[in-house]
């Protein structure tokens, strides 16, 4: 999914990690992986797992060593976009 | 001092909900992926009647139930016990069908068989959740 403007102006406010500056940077690029879990380092992404895989996308990123890995399940934004639009 | 160890953390972008990608098993196994919105002030889940089909069930052989809305108003639902993996965990949980909740509009996940069966933290000042099986002590 694409992150709003909201969310990097909040990004701003709430002095994020690491992991959410990587994330709004490369937001473009995320929409290829939509449906996945990216398990996400101070380096950028270290993991990458199906729908239902949330553990595995962790244990990737542990095992490349990030020792508190940020999950991010990508959405697709065009479906969010029709979800609100109900 | 209290801390509580945890198996994941997960960010989650919007500011007014914490939406969760969860799976929906049917009879034959096969799933069912739909978007849900993690509600820790519903006592149970909750699915519109639309999904029933796409999941398979058959909403009213379900236990008829009527849950009390915030302005205590009442819904009519059916409950079912479904299999749902969420977050990595396979969970077996009881989940309400009703007319009531509008076309296309998102199920919730509730408190029981979901909130008793995995522990989670929010800390919505940076938008993450932190999640482990209840068991964990």
């Amino acid at each position: 999914m694409v992150l709003s403007k909201d969310s990097e102006r909040r990004a701003t406010a709430w002095q994020p990690p690491a992991a959410w500056v990587w994330l709004n940077a490369h937001r473009d690029e995320l929409d290829v992986h939509v449906g996945k879990w990216l398990a996400i380092g101070p380096d950028g992404v270290a993991g990458i797992a199906g729908p239902g895989a949330l553990p595995e996308a962790t244990a990737q990123a542990r095992a490349a060593g990030v020792i508190e890995p940020l999950v991010y399940f990508v959405q697709d934004p065009e479906v969010r976009k029709s979800l609100r639009a109900r | 001092m209290i801390s509580l160890d945890f198996d994941a953390r997960l960010a989650y972008p919007d500011d007014t909900e914490i939406i969760l990608p969860i799976a929906v098993e049917r009879q034959d196994g096969s799933l069912v992926s739909l978007e849900v919105s993690l509600d820790t002030g519903a006592s149970m889940s909750m699915f519109g009647r639309g999904l029933a089909d796409e999941i398979g069930v058959n909403v009213d052989e379900g236990e008829r139930r009527t849950v009390r809305q915030l302005d205590a108003s009442p819904v009519h639902a059916f409950v079912h016990t479904l299999t749902v993996h969420v977050l990595g965990y396979r969970l077996r949980a009881p989940v309400l069908f009703s007319d009531e909740v509008p076309e296309g509009a998102r199920g919730l996940l509730g408190l029981i068989g979901v909130l008793d069966q995995i522990d989670v933290a929010i800390v919505h000042r940076e938008r993450t959740l932190y999640v482990r099986a209840s068991n964990q002590g």
